[in-house]
């Protein structure tokens, strides 16, 4: 026990004055610091003990940075970008930065919680064992798949690009269903794009650093992007990075967003019509003849009109942008003028190398269908697909296929049933429906949902209809939650089963999308044991396997997730390609052997590799081989196909009641749903009109004038789907005639800093679809606005110092 | 003699307010809460400064520039202190004695950034929050006014590890949280007396300029415009 030190103004006053600079101290001086916190009277003393450092990956988003924790003693103080890292390169974002605050929550749960009262209260949750918890959980299970019906579980889950999700949704599949549901839907409307133009799933990649010219169609591309500090340290070269060279951004949207204010131009458009400008700006460019004549001769299809099977003219792409994008029409729909389309269109044709990026708002905004496809249609006309500075697709990282799922006939039957979702089995996951799943539970229909695994995603809080999937669960009699930290699906769910936080456990993960290259990043627990009673996902995963019998078990071949993780480093070392992750100069040379087909990898043996990897954070390949056509072309033509057939539908959808548009953005920082538990995200939610801690509402001041609205009000944003309370921003930011709400606040659970803070607009969606894709259209929404009464007098003192 | 400064590449910056999350990890500032926010008593050593204005009468526009102490030449919050808690160190850093201040806050007023904050409270971390807390940074009592120390402390320890190793001080060896996170590489730290720092070069550059410069506070932090498409830069 430390003495108990009794600090007034006068002793403090006396100990300071004996250090030396007084700014700062010292390692060292552990014990004075000990006495400042009693002074601030903190009850916990200071780390102690030698300074180490752990390299790990940050999960707070897909976006897969490698990180460095600086560790004193047992404690991690600090974490920082891991410098041989080569996504990141040693930066880190915000949400990075902040990741401490997360391992070291308050309101984390102590371990095992089973639900002895209503659902919606963590005070109705009890702790229990572990044992206990996985024994009752599995035996439920199990019971399901005795009786036959192993495709009543679902797995509701983010991206799955780790080992522990993989084993998650092996799980899934050994036990029998096909409901494998992600709510990581960020790259679900680009992947489309691509797979509809190129014929290969897989998110594109916008190779910006070797860009000349963005156009980005309402592309968040410097907010929470694909993976974020990647893409922004692309930026930094193509702005700066090349001597001489500095690219032009143009910013096309309704909304002033933190990539429009850091773009050379920002081009108001009408909410959603930025598919319809881009495909102004490519009906200019085909009418003027500017489109790379070489390219789209040797290798698209579909730009005029051909003869289709049955002799019938099938239309091309020419005849489509002649009859629809004419630039009056174009100019009229989105508000943009003749004049700036027709220059945009030279200036995009005439840059050496142009990218066009697609309406891509951030992980729970993909954007729509019809924008992704106009740019996709940019880059095929200049030539720009697979070259240096255009769009090139990612590869996967090379890692041996697990041994094939032992024959079971009740899973095998099981994975036979329809998708509650209504997807294909054989459709990406990242295209699967949350809300529509949402609908089958609520109708039972076509069979009802006896279990829901929740990991790592929250879909009463993210999904497009939370309070569907609120209802949906009260009719699930086995809902297992995942989370460390209550979520309010957590606050559902019958079992809570803590998973470990990313910085307590060993793990492996794949290329996260928005990299060209494949990457596997080697994740070590920063702190030597975890803070409560969890476990990492993978060990809950192996053992729930082991004890929902041994029909499942069987799948799982591995002793432990220790050797799992082994095993998977070991098959990169018997694909002879790759190196381990290293420097710039590494880099260049690594590319550079490969590129004369030479294999350095810089070790010799698998054991090697395994301890160059704990050292560096992982093994990657950066060589990329552009151009090669068999792998990125694969239509059954292989060519790029233009898409009049799909373009067609598209554009505008239907409009519902109400009167103003709903544009919904996400800030970096409570980006994905997540982030607002940490207090220093919510302290910068957004750095342009310094709001925090609340949910805004932008709204044009001439629109706001028409409503009678004044600035920092009160006010309701009410849809035929619900309402929700928040405060109005008058700013031309936003386009007139719509409102702008960022996603991300409003939870019910969370902990302390999240719960009750802000509203979710969420709640205010329509069910719309969009054409064609059959993805939920948040654009579609349109709300009202209207104060909320005498209250709306109050105005926030603001002052400093 | 070094003279430590800084340059901002607001070409490259894309607001995305790492810094002033690092910043805060770094120097144990204490999570703030919607009350404190709301009356503005956050603090923050480092943050984002919105310059909104109207491109050409009709356009808006959206500056948004990160804000850290400018470390003065010639500090004004120097010049007012009346107990000598603030002062410019012989390596141009203007240092912050905790123990000193009086709180009485004419520096806060003084400094034309306004970048110093005045502790309204008694820092506070809930268990186990408090176990994150870096042990290199002295937490602020309440009544004392606080800034941004260039993470003075990381001088400290380069100078310590360089001493251990038996050799000087090198380029790099010594940056703030802040340019060590900016995924845009935005940021430059160095030596502004040795002529082959990168900062010695880029505060020569034709973008390079300082706020309020004509106040004649000699501000080390030196910002790079946003450069024109086209242009030689």
């Amino acid at each position: 026990v430390e003495p108990k030190l009794k600090v007034n103004r006068r002793r403090f006053l006396g100990f300071a004055a004996g250090t030396a600079a007084g700014t700062a101290l010292g390692v060292s001086a552990g014990r004075t610091i000990g006495d400042f916190l009693q002074a601030a009277n903190a009850p916990v003393y200071p780390p102690r003990g030698p300074e180490n450092f752990v390299l790990s990956v940050c999960n707070l988003c897909p976006g897969g940075c490698g990180v460095r924790v600086r560790r004193i003693g047992t404690r991690a103080v600090k974490l920082d970008g891991n410098p041989l890292h080569p996504i990141n390169g040693g930066r880190l974002c915000p949400r990075g930065q902040a990741a401490l605050q997360g391992l070291y929550h308050p309101d984390r749960l102590a371990g095992p919680m089973r639900r002895t009262g209503s659902r919606g209260s963590i005070s109705s949750f009890e702790r229990v064992p572990w044992d206990r918890a996985l024994g009752e959980v599995s035996a439920r299970l199990a019971a399901l798949r005795e009786k036959g019906r192993p495709e009543s579980l679902v797995l509701v889950r983010a991206g799955g690009r780790r080992v522990g999700s993989r084993l998650a949704r092996r799980y899934l599949e050994a036990f029998g269903s096909p409901n494998d549901v992600s709510l990581e839907r960020g790259e679900a409307s680009a992947s489309l794009a691509l797979e509809l133009g190129q014929g290969l799933p897989g998110a594109p990649v916008y190779d910006i650093s070797a860009s000349d010219y963005i156009l980005s169609l309402d592309g968040a591309l410097l907010e929470a992007w694909s993976s974020p500090v990647h893409t922004t340290r692309a930026y930094g070269q193509f702005r700066q990075g090349r001597t001489g060279r500095r690219g032009k951004l143009v910013q096309a949207g309704p909304r002033l967003s933190i990539t429009a204010a850091s773009a050379d131009e920002w081009i108001t458009v009408r909410p959603g019509s930025e598919g319809i400008l881009g495909l102004g700006v490519a009906a200019a460019i085909v009418a003027e003849g500017l489109y790379d004549k070489e390219f789209v001769a040797e290798r698209t299809t579909g730009l005029e009109d051909s003869s289709g099977p049955n002799g019938r003219t099938v239309r091309g792409l020419r005849a489509l942008l002649e009859r629809d994008y004419t630039l009056e029409r174009v100019a009229g729909e989105t508000g943009v003028s003749a004049n700036t389309i027709l220059r945009l269109a030279r200036e995009f044709a005439a840059a050496p190398r142009s990218v066009a990026v697609g309406p891509r708002g951030g992980p729970l905004l993909p954007g729509s269908l019809h924008g992704h496809l106009a740019a996709q249609t940019l880059n095929a006309l200049v030539g720009n697909i697979d070259a240096a500075g255009g769009v090139l697709v990612a590869e996967e990282a090379p890692l041996q296929a697990w041994p094939p799922l032992p024959d079971d006939p009740v899973a095998r039957r099981g994975r036979s049933r329809p998708r509650l979702d209504g997807r294909e089995a054989g459709d990406s996951p990242i295209t699967s429906d949350a809300e529509r799943l949402a609908d089958a539970i609520l109708s039972g229909s076509p069979y009802p949902v006896e279990a829901i695994l929740v990991l790592e995603a929250d879909p009463v809080f993210a999904s497009f209809a939370p309070d569907r999937w609120a209802a949906a669960l009260e009719r699930v009699p086995l809902v297992v939650s995942f989370a460390n930290l209550p979520d309010d699906t957590a606050l559902r769910a019958d079992w809570i089963l803590p998973e470990a936080h990313f910085l307590e456990q060993w793990e492996l993960y794949g290329t996260p999308p928005g990299v060209a290259y494949p990457t596997v990043s080697l994740a070590q627990p920063a702190v030597s044991t975890p803070l409560h009673d969890v476990r990492p996902g993978a060990e809950i995963f192996l053992e729930l396997a082991r004890r929902t019998g041994p029909d499942v078990a069987k799948a799982f071949p591995w002793k432990d997730s220790a050797s799992l993780l082994r095993a998977e480093m070991d098959s990169l070392y018997e694909k002879k390609r790759g190196a381990i992750m290293g420097t710039a100069f590494d880099e260049a040379w690594v590319r550079m052997m490969e590129g004369a087909g030479w294999w350095a990898p810089g070790y010799q043996s698998a054991d090697e590799l395994w301890q160059k990897s704990q050292q560096a954070g992982g093994w990657w390949d950066p060589f990329y081989d552009h151009g090669d056509w068999k792998r990125v072309l694969r239509t059954p033509s292989g060519r790029f196909q233009f898409r009049p057939d799909v373009l067609e539908h598209g554009g505008e959808t239907p409009e519902t009641g109400g009167s103003l548009r709903l544009v919904l953005f996400e800030p970096l920082a409570i980006a994905g749903g997540t982030g607002a538990e940490l207090p220093f995200l919510q302290g910068i939610l957004d750095p342009g009109d310094e709001e925090r801690w609340e949910t805004w509402a932008e709204i044009h001041p001439d629109t706001a004038a028409e409503l009678g609205i004044r600035d920092r009000e009160p006010v309701t944003v009410s849809s035929p789907k619900g309402s929700i309370p928040v405060r109005a921003r008058l700013t031309p930011r936003i386009v007139p005639g719509a409102v702008a709400i960022p996603v991300g606040l409003g939870k019910a659970a969370g902990g302390r800093w999240a719960a009750g803070v802000g509203s979710n607009p969420l709640h205010l969606l329509s069910d719309e679809r969009e054409l064609y894709s059959g993805f939920p259209d948040p654009g579609a929404t349109r709300v009202r606005v209207a104060a909320r009464g005498a209250s709306g007098s109050s105005s926030p003192t603001r002052g400093r110092g | 003699m070094a003279r430590w400064a800084m340059v901002i590449d607001l070409d490259r910056c894309t607001a995305c307010q790492a810094c002033v999350i690092a910043c805060q990890v770094e120097n144990n500032v204490p999570p703030a809460d919607p009350e404190r926010a709301r009356i503005g008593r956050a603090i923050s050593w480092l943050r984002l400064v919105p310059f909104q204005g109207e491109e050409h009468g009709t356009r808006p526009e959206l500056r948004l520039v990160p804000l850290p102490c400018m470390h003065c030449e010639r500090p004004p919050c120097a010049r007012v202190c009346p107990v000598q808690a603030t002062q410019r160190d012989k390596e141009g850093l203007v240092a912050q004695v905790y123990p000193r201040c009086i709180g009485c806050r004419y520096c806060t007023t003084a400094c034309p950034y306004t970048v110093r904050q005045f502790n309204w409270d008694r820092p506070q971390w809930p268990l186990p929050m408090v176990e994150g807390l870096s042990p290199d940074v002295s937490i602020r009592p309440k009544g004392v006014v606080e800034k941004c120390s260039f993470c003075h402390h990381r001088l400290q320890r380069a100078r310590d590890q360089a001493r251990a190793e038996g050799r000087p001080l090198r380029e790099g060896d010594y940056v703030p949280a802040c340019v060590e996170t900016c995924p845009a590489e935005a940021m430059t730290f160095g030596d502004l007396d040795d002529p082959r720092s990168a900062v010695a070069r880029l505060s020569e550059s034709p973008r390079a300029f300082r706020l309020l410069e004509e106040l004649g506070t000699g501000p080390k932090v030196i910002y790079l415009t946003k450069g024109a498409w086209g242009g030689e830069v």
